[in-house]
């Protein structure tokens, strides 16, 4: 019996041992460039003008990893469609930068919203957005 | 370095226990010599004795006399033919093949079935080791076990959601005789992999009153070479494992009490892991930065069986299991760190109405929780409860003809919990419960009209849940990286099927036909969408009707106990309503095999073995999927078992891919990423056992 009583005990310790914290993860780091000649907010644009738009993307813990980079459109608040994807490698893995271009459209009062996508390997995601209404 | 102080000190640790061993024998040998020959042929009777018996049926009782089809495999003569993991082992029997992700993970494929369509048990219980992902191999060595029983075909009856395509029964080495203490050691060589195996046990039984059994298990793998003697970078693995039982015998009740630990790293390769991972020496283990797997897995049973009287027996089986997964996928620490902690019971009453009728009343409950710790999440946190009620009946109204019957009832509970970055308020599927409930039936045959004669014929359901992968994904699969959406939704999958066997065992000859035919209903798959997420593909599960149809035939020859040949065949077709293919199916496959004995007096037991396996290609496969060529692989080798007084030896040298023949297997996850199956491998295996008296005042008092 003390033996049966020294495997029960054994095995509640091991479980408890191998129990541990929770890690819930840093989402990687994405932000709007803010230097002269970029769109980083929300804004109203001539229709039919050309404006750009920048991100800088950074992961947020040592051994995160970037994946993937992905620009959508919504317009007028209908389901986002992606424009833009790019698979990360390299350098590009730690700290990645993208500059997108874009020529506003002509239909007057229309709400553009583009969405940036930064993920990291672990699928944590994180997003910068901007809504453009056309004047 | 670290590891290979580990590995050095645990040989050291062998060799000491070892030594002792040798010496302990060398004590008492002179009072032994005499009695050995008589207490090892008893010993022989006894295992063929227990050999014949089949503990997978709903009784225990002979092959012959259960309407299920069932195969032994027997670890110890297979162990000698090279192979890497129990499910290598497995898969050289006609019907079972592996889903393979390199050498070091695999999981066992019975008729195309896999993870939680095929029931795995350990001590008569359910064992789950996270079985819904293609690449969570089964995670076990053959360490410590005698034999495995594959139960071809669902078995719901008795132990509900899962045992839907059948079950892989894995059945621990038998106690020691009484007073006796039975030692060995085994050392394997892999020279395709520069590594290899060490396994330390030893059973003790005082009296037949208590026995113990202590086994240790060490596996150490360097990365393995294609058929090009191309490195595959990261394929590398490793492994320690204990077990440990004590059981008792007070008048009429038996109970044993199992305890096993493993801690498995297995080096992981996925579709871009070659644009960032450093190729390091051709030896190197590491396996602490680069992507990797790792497990912990604690199992705890105690088996009871009580005998009433002449016509009333009782089992009780319960455990709790601890599974720990780590995932490190290229991100240099660990990811995915899941825990799923399972406690089960199986109550099983045996009543003999008479002569000709038996019933069975069965009871199976189990609880499970599954917590993620880690920042990578693809499954909820959640909660699980399955119980299933089952009554059986056998009929025995002549001695060469057995019916038997059963119909059984069950329920899952499932309750998936708030997880942030899974199911919380961003995500489409939001936390669920709900009850599953399931009905199951079998119904057999088994008919011996003579002696050389067994018929069989069974039709039984069998019973899947979805899982909680199928219900409740929510996130980025890593390594592939497709998004995978599940659909709390889904129905249970059924099964419905007709398994026949015929065994026809005449003078020098055996056959066996095994055919089957099973319809599905509500067959659950991963299918691709046109949607993406955020760039990544979007696949969801989705079920439809499917049909299954295929068999096993097996031819063998045995002459004087000296020749011994057999050809086998496994093949089988499996497609959803739609027409389509199902995923991963295993193509027809050929085995044919000659072995040559050889025994003189006083000279060692010599074998000499060859053998060739032949794959054809899949006749289809699933959308997209990409499809393997035929292949031939030819395997050879010798073993020599030699019994003195003191020390068993058994030496075996194999060689498999002799050829170095490059291939794919299409139940391979690297056919993805063009990575070739292993080449040419040399496995030395030396085994020695010792078998001595345990306690010598007893044997004096005899």
């Amino acid at each position: 019996m003390k033996k049966i009583f020294f495997f029960v005990t054994l095995f509640i310790a091991v479980i408890l041992i191998s129990s541990c914290e929770k890690d819930a993860g840093k989402l990687p780091l994405i932000s709007f460039k803010t230097a002269t000649g970029y769109t980083a907010a929300d804004a109203s644009i001539t229709k039919g003008a050309s404006i750009k738009m920048g991100v800088d993307c950074e992961k947020a813990e040592k051994y995160d990893v970037l994946k993937k980079f992905n620009i959508s459109k919504s317009v007028n608040g209908a389901a986002a469609v992606s424009v833009y994807d790019q698979d990360l490698s390299g350098a590009d893995q730690d700290k990645f930068s993208y500059d997108y271009s874009i020529t506003q459209d002509t239909v007057v009062g229309r709400k553009t919203t583009y969405t940036y996508t930064i993920t990291n390997r672990d699928g944590l995601v994180n997003q910068v957005t901007c809504t453009l209404t056309t004047k | 370095m670290k590891k290979s102080r580990y590995l050095i000190s645990g040989l050291l640790f062998l060799s000491i226990v070892a030594k002792a061993q040798t010496d302990s024998i060398g004590r008492v040998i002179d009072r032994q010599e005499k009695s050995i020959q008589n207490i090892l042929k008893d010993e022989h009777r006894m295992q063929h004795q227990i050999k014949d018996v089949i503990i997978s049926a709903y009784q225990e009782e002979s092959a012959k006399h259960t309407a299920l089809s069932i195969e032994t495999i027997s670890i110890d003569s297979l162990a000698r033919t090279g192979t890497f993991t129990l499910t290598d082992l497995m898969a050289k029997t006609a019907g079972i093949t592996k889903l393979s992700t390199g050498v070091g993970i695999a999981k066992p494929v019975l008729r195309g079935l896999y993870g939680n369509r095929l029931l795995i048990l350990m001590n008569g219980l359910k064992f789950d080791n996270q079985q819904w992902q293609d690449e969570h191999g089964l995670g076990l060595s053959e360490m410590g076990l005698s034999k495995v029983e594959v139960v071809k075909g669902p078995m719901s009856v008795l132990y509900g959601s899962e045992a839907l395509g059948g079950v892989l029964n894995l059945i621990e080495e038998n106690k020691a005789p009484i007073n006796r203490r039975l030692t060995d050691f085994t050392d394997k060589m892999n020279t395709n992999t520069f590594g290899g195996s060490v396994d330390y046990g030893t059973r003790i039984n005082h009296r037949g009153k208590n026995w113990s059994r202590f086994r240790l298990h060490i596996d150490n793998h360097a990365d393995y070479s294609d058929g090009r003697n191309s490195r595959v970078l990261n394929s590398r693995f490793d492994g320690y494992a204990l077990k440990y039982s004590y059981g008792f015998q007070k008048e009429k009740w038996t109970s044993e009490w199992h305890w096993a630990s493993s801690f498995n790293r297995f080096g992981f390769i996925f579709n871009d892991i070659y644009s960032f991972v450093v190729e390091d020496p051709r030896q190197s283990r590491r396996l602490s930065y680069n992507p990797a797997h790792l497990v912990i897995l604690n199992m705890f049973s105690n088996v009871n069986h009580w005998k009433i009287n002449s016509k009333n027996q009782f089992n009780f089986n319960w455990g709790v299991q601890s599974n720990e997964r780590m995932e490190r996928e290229g991100s240099g620490a660990i990811s995915l760190n899941m825990h799923l902690l399972t406690a089960q019971y199986l109550a099983k009453w045996e009543h003999r109405l008479n002569l000709k009728h038996s019933l069975i009343l069965t009871h199976y409950n189990q609880m499970q929780s599954n917590v993620n710790y880690g920042a990578r999440k693809i499954i909820p946190d959640a909660r699980m409860q399955e119980a299933n009620f089952s009554l059986y009946w056998e009929y025995n109204p002549k001695e060469e003809l057995v019916f038997e019957s059963g119909i059984s009832y069950g329920e899952k509970y499932i309750q998936s919990l708030l997880t942030v970055a899974v199911n919380d308020a961003k995500k489409e599927i939001k936390p669920f419960k709900g009850v599953h409930p399931f009905y199951s039936f079998f119904s057999g045959v088994s008919y011996n009209p003579t002696e050389w004669l067994n018929m069989k014929l069974n039709i039984a359901n069998g019973i899947r849940v979805p899982n909680l992968a199928e219900l409740s994904s929510n996130g980025l699969h890593e390594g592939i990286f497709i998004y995978e959406l599940g659909n709390p939704n889904l129905k249970n999958e059924n099964s419905i099927g007709l398994n026949g066997s015929i065994g026809v065992d005449v003078k020098q000859w055996n056959v066996q036909i095994t055919p089957f035919y099973t319809l599905y209903k509500n067959y659950i798959y991963l299918a691709p969408t046109n949607q993406t997420w955020y760039g990544f593909k979007r696949y969801a599960y989705e079920q439809q009707d499917a049909m299954q149809m295929g068999g096993e035939f097996l031819i063998s020859y045995k002459q004087d106990n000296q020749w011994e040949a057999h050809l086998q065949y496994a093949g089988m077709q499996s497609k959803t309503a739609d027409g389509n293919y199902t995923p991963f199916i295993p193509a027809q496959k050929f085995s044919s095999g000659v072995q040559y004995s050889v025994k003189i007096a006083y000279l060692p037991a010599f074998v000499i073995s060859t053998s060739v396996d032949h794959c054809l290609a899949p006749q289809g496969g699933y959308v997209n999927e990409i499809l393997a060529k035929q292949y031939t692989l030819w395997n050879a080798g010798m073993s020599f078992v030699w019994n003195t007084p003191r020390v068993n030896y058994d030496i075996s040298l194999n060689g498999n891919n002799l050829l170095n023949t490059v291939y794919f297997d299409n139940l391979s996850r690297f056919k993805d990423y063009g990575i070739y199956e292993i080449g040419r491998n040399i496995a030395l295996r030396v085994k020695l056992s010792w078998n001595q008296v345990s306690e010598k005042k007893h044997v004096d008092k005899k």
